[in-house]
């Protein structure tokens, strides 16, 4: 086993999104997952994304914005059905074609209903270069403005 | 009544990206192996830029067959109140699209390519079809496409393309997922929606597909191929036939001509090009094959093919770039080296527990065994869809069956279309006069009017039994209709001891019908295709016939803790086709497994010795594969007894493996931009009736 079962790093961040405008039930969002690697390249990571309240639905998955990452991650159908889903993907490119830095490693597409600002939860599991050493990331939700 | 004009583009579109690579989710699950939740594994690996070649057609100068130049004019026209039951504003077809592309026989439509890659290991196929949508017309439109896919298949996977980035579908009941694309739609954003119609026939919808801009849907599934007298048979079905749905019926698949929606009247309907009508949509296919043993020969009949053979196992077959237009069903056929095939044991754990298939072949001892007396009786289709080459083969067929019964058999021919009618009022003694009259009799049948199949069955199975002797009856139809259900469960009312022999006749038949009409009837599927020697097909029938069955089957698992096997009545073994069986398992092994049945009324046992090795990469599949069994026999117990729970129960297994269902769906949204514009027009996607089919007897117009 290349990475240790311990989850690594636990950075939550909670979406801050713009209220849902009253006479609009059903909205769509568009939330970037960014990782800060600082100067680390990223090989492998694991995150965790649920959504609380009922009022939010995952309605797509996209890859990141880095070559090494542009595939979109799989889920668990299970965990969906929870609207939690936990992403992994990895690349076994040279550590000089991977990302460093800020890069966003997935995009989710929801779809809000109600009132109520939506709430969601951001989790890193894991994350590793591509020796299987375990790095330390800053792991972001963040929603991007409405088209 | 509105009236929209759309102008085919002026300009050409912009190029796109090949097209999209999975990863392959298992080799993270290695790297991550114990801290990682089920995150679902394929075995697919990256797409080739060769398979997914595009035909580069559109910038060539108008030619005969090529796109319409951009001076045509093409007029799409929607109609407030059609004539049949009106179609819901959003259902498939609720457009209506005229083209008038001058003297040119192309029409424009939104679906220009379709590219297939298959990975067969032993016999599970691990498959990829992408495809590739773009908007030839000057406004936004919503492209609806009914296509096929393997019955079997267990589709679970769902990715779209915009340019270069790739958005995976998510899994949801399908009445959630119609309300999300929906919503996504009127909203203008891009959006994908697959729903399943049948187990064979889903619907591709496509949301707001702005003019020019390309979008490809990658969906991708898994299943177990055929076994037929030492041929492994793998079908890519292209092309969904036109069905008939008896009068009052409106759940069936309507068959009307392009720009004619809402004329069947049925919850789905597939459009198809008239006669000389070409569409641009082509298609690529490649496989890649490990037998796992040494490969002895790969054929194909429907299709050209070529093929690169790497060692004694393994080959890629492609379709020849001039054999690309989707109206017929391509089937591969290959053989592996050795004297019979053993029966084989696949195992694979992972942390939901373990799963294995168990491909069950019927013992030598079968084959030493003689038939007692038959009551064969023919079913033939005269329906319109029959006319011509199709009718033709099955009457070929049923000559050469004819021709080998004995004297101490019996047989009886009946027809159906909107009526049935019979050779006599009994089955007669295959007497040389007999046989003579009932090969007058079958020449003098042609095809005309509906596919009454209900009919046709209670003709077949509604007359006393002779307990003298086993009756076969023996279907030869294309199986196009509408009310699979009603035909299934009136076969498992009035079977009785009875056993159906489906053969399914054309180049693109109802594969799901036949199947199922075989598995009611305690029976076997074959088909005869328009390049198929028919006698060949019927010899190979009279083998199998020509020995008993190994009934009453039992299974002793021994050490092995083996639930949830499914089919759940484990059908008879018949010479030649062995069956595939799927179950959860705990213990280890190795284990012998004892399996025991009935053959010509005597007991019978045999052992199947089986390791539990680790996982091989095409193994990753058996969950959903076992998952894809569990959902088909639960549906098929719903027929019976259509309650609420059964239906839950479909919908559950297929959310928890994420596999598409008639109760669930894939949803894919882009929430990054909205589409410009006001509401787009609906645009379906017609098809050509498949090789060998008339349009005028099937499709017809007003």
């Amino acid at each position: 086993m290349l990475l240790a079962l311990v989850q690594l790093l636990a950075v939550c961040s909670l979406g801050q999104p713009a209220p849902a405008p009253t006479n609009q039930v059903v909205r769509f969002r568009t939330v970037d997952l960014l990782a800060d690697t600082q100067a680390e390249p990223l090989a492998a990571y694991q995150l965790e994304f649920s959504a609380q309240g009922g009022q939010t639905k995952i309605v797509g998955i996209e890859g990141g914005e880095h070559p090494a990452f542009r595939s979109p991650p799989y889920y668990d159908p299970k965990a969906i059905q929870h609207e939690r889903v936990i992403l992994a993907a990895f690349s076994t490119a040279p550590a000089d074609q991977l990302p460093t830095g800020k890069t966003r490693v997935a995009t989710l597409h929801l779809q809000t209903s109600g009132a109520d600002p939506p709430r969601w939860t951001a989790r890193l599991m894991t994350a590793a270069t591509v020796s299987g050493r375990k790095i330390h990331l800053t792991l972001t939700a963040q929603e991007r403005k409405s088209p | 009544m509105s009236t929209a004009r759309l102008d085919p583009r002026k300009r050409p579109a912009p190029g796109r990206g090949a097209a999209g690579l999975l990863l392959i989710g298992a080799l993270l699950a290695v790297l991550l192996a114990g801290c990682m939740s089920s995150v679902s594994q394929r075995g697919i690996s990256p797409i080739t830029a060769h398979g997914f070649g595009r035909a580069g057609v559109r910038a060539q100068p108008a030619l005969p067959g090529s796109l319409p130049s951009i001076e045509e004019e093409l007029w799409v026209v929607a109609r407030a109140e059609p004539a049949s039951p009106p179609a819901e504003a959003d259902a498939p077809g609720s457009g209506e699209l005229v083209t008038k592309t001058g003297a040119g026989e192309t029409v424009p439509l939104p679906l220009e390519h379709t590219a297939v890659r298959a990975t067969i290991s032993g016999y599970i196929a691990a498959v990829q079809v992408t495809q590739q949508f773009r908007n030839p017309y000057d406004g936004k439109i919503e492209a609806i496409y009914v296509f096929p896919l393997p019955h079997n298949a267990a589709v679970d996977g769902f990715v779209m393309t915009i340019g270069e980035r790739r958005i995976r579908g998510i899994i949801r009941e399908r009445s959630e997922a119609e309300a999300i694309y929906q919503a996504a739609k009127s909203q203008g954003y891009v959006a994908s929606l697959l729903t399943q119609e049948r187990p064979n026939i889903f619907t591709q919808a496509v949301a707001n597909l702005e003019p020019g801009h390309p979008i490809d849907v990658t969906l991708t599934y898994f299943h177990t191929l055929a076994y037929d007298d030492g041929w492994y048979e793998f079908v890519f079905p292209t092309v969904v036939g036109p069905r008939f749905n008896p009068p009052g019926s409106t759940a069936g698949i309507g068959a009307v001509a392009r720009g004619q929606p809402g004329r069947s009247g049925q919850r789905t309907e597939v459009q198809y090009l008239r006669p000389g009508e070409r569409s641009g949509h082509d298609l690529a296919l490649e496989v890649h094959l490990d037998a796992g043993v040494a490969l002895e020969e790969i054929s194909c009949r429907t299709h050209t093919i070529a093929q690169q053979r790497h060692e004694p196992g393994r080959a890629t077959v492609t379709l020849s770039p001039a054999d690309h237009i989707p109206n017929r069903d391509f089937v591969l056929r290959y053989r592996v080296a050795g004297d019979r095939i053993k029966s084989d044991f696949l195992a694979h754990r992972e942390e939901r527990g373990g799963y294995f298939t168990l491909m069950l072949y019927p013992p030598q001892s079968l084959a030493g065994l003689s038939r007692q007396p038959l009551e064969l009786v023919f079913v033939l289709d005269c329906s319109g869809s029959m006319s011509g080459q199709p009718l033709a083969q099955a009457k070929a067929a049923i000559q050469r069956a004819l021709r080998r019964l004995e004297p101490s058999d019996t047989f009886q021919i009946v027809r159906f279309s909107n009526e049935a009618s019979q050779l006599g009022p009994s089955p007669l003694p295959a007497s040389p006069e007999n046989v003579h009259r009932g090969l007058a009799y079958l020449a003098e049948l042609e095809s005309e009017g509906g596919t009454m199949m209900i009919n046709g069955i209670k003709a077949a199975l509604d007359f006393p039994h002779d307990p003298a002797r086993l009756r076969f009856v023996t279907f030869l139809t294309d199986g196009y209709i509408g009310n699979e259900v009603q035909i299934l469960d009136a076969i498992r009312q009035r079977l009785g001891p009875a056993r159906i022999f489906s053969f399914g006749v054309g180049s693109a038949v109802n594969r799901y019908l036949l199947e199922h009409m075989a598995k009611a009837g305690r029976g076997a599927v074959a088909y005869l295709g328009l390049r198929t020697d028919a006698a060949e097909v019927m010899d190979r029938f009279f083998d199998r016939i020509a020995h008993p069955a190994l009934t009453d089957l039992t299974i002793d698992w021994g050490d092995l803790r083996v639930t949830d096997v499914f089919p759940r009545q484990l059908p008879d073994l018949f010479v030649g086709r062995p069956v595939i069986l799927a179950g959860r398992f705990d213990g280890t092994g190795p284990a012998t497994l004892r399996v025991s049945g009935l053959a010509g009324g005597q007991p019978t046992t045999f052992a199947i010795p089986i390791t539990l090795a680790e996982a091989e990469p095409a193994r990753r599949a058996l969950p959903a594969v076992w998952a894809r069994l569990k959902i088909a026999d639960l549906a098929d117990q719903a027929v019976l007894d259509p309650d609420h729970e059964l239906v839950g129960a479909v919908r559950q297994v297929a959310l928890d493996y994420g596999l598409m269902s008639a109760y669930t769906a894939f949803v894919a949204v882009d929430t990054s931009r909205r589409t410009a514009g006001t509401e787009a027009t609906t645009v379906p996607v017609a098809v050509p009736v498949p090789e060998g089919v008339k349009y005028r007897t099937t499709v017809g117009e007003e």
